[in-house]
């Protein structure tokens, strides 16, 4: 479904990216760990548009969309719940969402998918009136993936869904990730710092240590990997 | 017999108050109605400041631009609606009352408000798109340019001197003014003679909106008149009354583009965080340049206010006023729509007001020729007690 061969990312003359390369199959969760800095937010900025590459190429559903406007890439199907949640403090919750299925025309559709969300999340359905900005840090998280679904995308890029929420709300933002991916069939490329949660979740994995690609296996496997263990499961 | 031409439209306000010996009535009823008509243009003018400072306000609020070319636009809106008053003769269309006029009033701002719309979103393509990755100071320095561009091109294309409103070079056969009852609306049909002009003489000056009846006619011909001198003439407090209803009117129609449409709410996505926007597929581009578009429309529908009210057109006519929309736009708290329509009035009506009381309570004889410097020094007072303006937001900065 997506599809990264050898991609180069630089910053003016910084390089962020080497040579990635990377595969995610429809209906899989797959992951990507690593420390702070070794390129994971670029590598999803990379696939939605935000970023160009200066080599190598990203093909989703066999189409090229490097370089390619972030607004197209939203409408070709993926969906970017960036890291930080960043979603719109001063608009409402129900205005957030909307903005979410803003490609989208068709108001029955975005009814149907704002029922959707609501039935993930009962709790935004509560606060559907209050602006965004006054949700706690959990529940910001659980507006930032409802509405990068609303777009009803058919690959959703996850960054950091647990950064800095309450241990018992992420357990609940995991559960419903699952179900996303279950109950929708939404593929999900998931980056986590949070390595046990992220080898629980997903099927498989990608390691990336300063901008390379260093293992990619099944999840099962990494877990037992001696290198993985040392360095990221503690 | 001298030009008798739009008498309310002669003098700007501000001499005209400055002429008034106000200091010879203490009575307190006295003050009470000398005090109503500066109130009233005050609330007249700060409505022009309003329309031209939402314009600054939406730029700023969704590229953090102070648009610098903003008065410029304005200026342009104002000369198209200064050509359309002229020249397309509408209040001749046979309507009862004071309709003519106020189709051609409504057509010359509609025409205004969209050519300065254009030229707005024109300018940010060519202008600061190119730039709007370089920074803010980069984005700053391209709008002072692009101000000083426009007011040379508007130079060469309609000359330097001011432009009397209404042009009195429009011409029309008394034959060809349409044989309906001179109407109660307008009485200021004068008849003159010029002696120093070339052109046909004696003249008739007939106001917009009257109506030449056939008695008025015979009489014309009997004393040679054939040619008659045709002013767009405005009642200045219709003229006043019909800005603040227009700015009533706008006002909520921009809240709920704001608040309702689509649109709208990608605005607000857009100016809170442009890259999570673009994430949910919102166009940067279609929504900066549609900003671009409603801010200078209003601001067209200003100008031409403007121009109505005070009486000239000329390439930096957009100067004053736009400097003064922004201060009226930072009073407000820049970046905020109800503030940016509260700090025009406030403004409008300081600029109006102050001078007056401090000529007569204070005896301040010369205060009308300070007002700006009173409007600039109320600015900077608002300033040391509300750093961010009334409406405004304390910003934290992202991390």
């Amino acid at each position: 479904m997506l599809t990264l061969t050898g991609v180069d990312v630089h910053y003016g003359r910084v390089q962020a990216l080497f040579g990635v390369s990377l595969t995610v199959q429809a209906g899989e969760i797959v992951t990507l760990i690593g420390c702070n800095g070794a390129g994971k937010t670029t590598l999803l900025r990379t696939i939605s548009g935000l970023l160009s590459p200066s080599a190598g190429e990203v093909r989703f559903e066999g189409e090229r969309i490097d370089g390619l406007r972030a607004d197209r890439v939203v409408r070709r199907g993926i969906a970017h719940c960036p890291e930080g949640r960043r979603i719109f403090g001063q608009l409402t919750v129900r205005e957030n969402l909307e903005m979410g299925a803003y490609v989208e025309r068709r108001r029955d559709r975005v009814q149907a998918r704002l029922e959707r969300v609501y039935g993930l999340f009962p709790r935004l359905a509560e606060r559907e009136g209050q602006p965004g900005g006054t949700l706690s840090g959990g529940e910001q998280q659980m507006l930032a993936i409802g509405r990068a679904l609303m777009g009803g995308p058919r690959l959703l890029l996850l960054d950091e869904p647990s950064l800095g929420i309450a241990p018992i709300l992420v357990q609940e933002i995991f559960a419903e990730i699952r179900r996303v991916n279950a109950e929708l069939g939404t593929t999900i490329l998931l980056v986590e710092q949070n390595a046990h949660l992220a080898l629980g979740l997903a099927a498989r994995g990608y390691v990336l240590e300063t901008g390379r690609v260093v293992l990619e296996d099944e999840c099962r496997c990494l877990r037992e990997d001696p290198q993985v263990r040392e360095a990221y499961l503690g | 017999m001298s030009l008798v031409a739009a008498p309310l439209l002669a003098a700007p306000f501000p001499a005209a108050g400055a002429g008034v010996p106000l200091a010879t009535a203490p009575g307190a009823v006295g003050f009470f109605e000398d005090l109503l008509p500066f109130l009233l243009n005050g609330f007249g003018l700060g409505a022009i400041f309003a329309f031209i400072a939402l314009g600054y306000t939406m730029v700023y609020g969704i590229i953090k631009l102070i648009n610098f070319a903003h008065g410029e636009f304005f200026m342009f809106g104002a000369y198209v609606g200064y050509f359309c008053l002229r020249d397309l003769e509408l209040e001749r269309v046979a309507l009862p009352g004071p309709l003519p006029i106020v189709l051609d009033f409504l057509v010359a701002l509609t025409a205004a408000a969209f050519a300065a719309g254009l030229l707005a979103v024109l300018t940010e393509r060519l202008a600061y798109r190119p730039v709007r990755k370089a920074g803010r100071i980069a984005a700053l320095l391209t709008a002072v340019g692009v101000s000083l561009l426009l007011q040379n091109v508007a130079m060469r294309l309609w000359g330097a001197q001011a432009r009397a409103f209404p042009d009195p070079k429009a011409w029309s056969r008394v034959a060809d003014l349409p044989e309906v009852a001179r109407d109660d609306w307008h009485r200021d049909v004068a008849f003159h003679t010029d002696a120093g002009a070339e052109i046909l003489e004696p003249r008739v000056e007939v106001a917009a909106g009257t109506r030449v009846d056939p008695a008025l006619r015979e009489a014309l011909a009997a004393r040679g008149v054939d040619h008659v001198y045709r002013t767009v003439t405005l009642d200045r407090d219709a003229l006043q009354a019909f800005v603040l209803l227009a700015l009533l009117l706008w006002a909520p129609l921009l809240w709920w583009l704001v608040k309702r449409t689509r649109m709208g709410k990608a605005m607000r996505a857009v100016s809170e965080d442009p890259d999570a926007a673009r994430l949910m597929g919102i166009p940067l581009d279609r929504v900066v340049a549609a900003t671009f578009f409603l801010g200078a429309f209003v601001a067209g529908v200003g100008g031409v206010a403007y121009i109505a009210t005070y009486g000239k057109v000329f390439p930096l006519v957009g100067f004053l006023p736009g400097l003064k929309a922004f201060v009226a736009a930072v009073i407000g708290g820049i970046g905020s729509i109800p503030g940016a329509i509260l700090g025009g009035l406030i403004l409008g009506v300081t600029e109006m007001v102050l001078p007056f009381l401090l000529q007569r309570l204070a005896g301040w004889e010369e205060a009308f020729a300070w007002k700006d410097a009173i409007a600039f020094a109320f600015l900077i007072l608002v300033l040391v007690v509300r750093p961010t303006g009334l409406f405004g937001r304390a910003t934290r900065e992202k991390v």
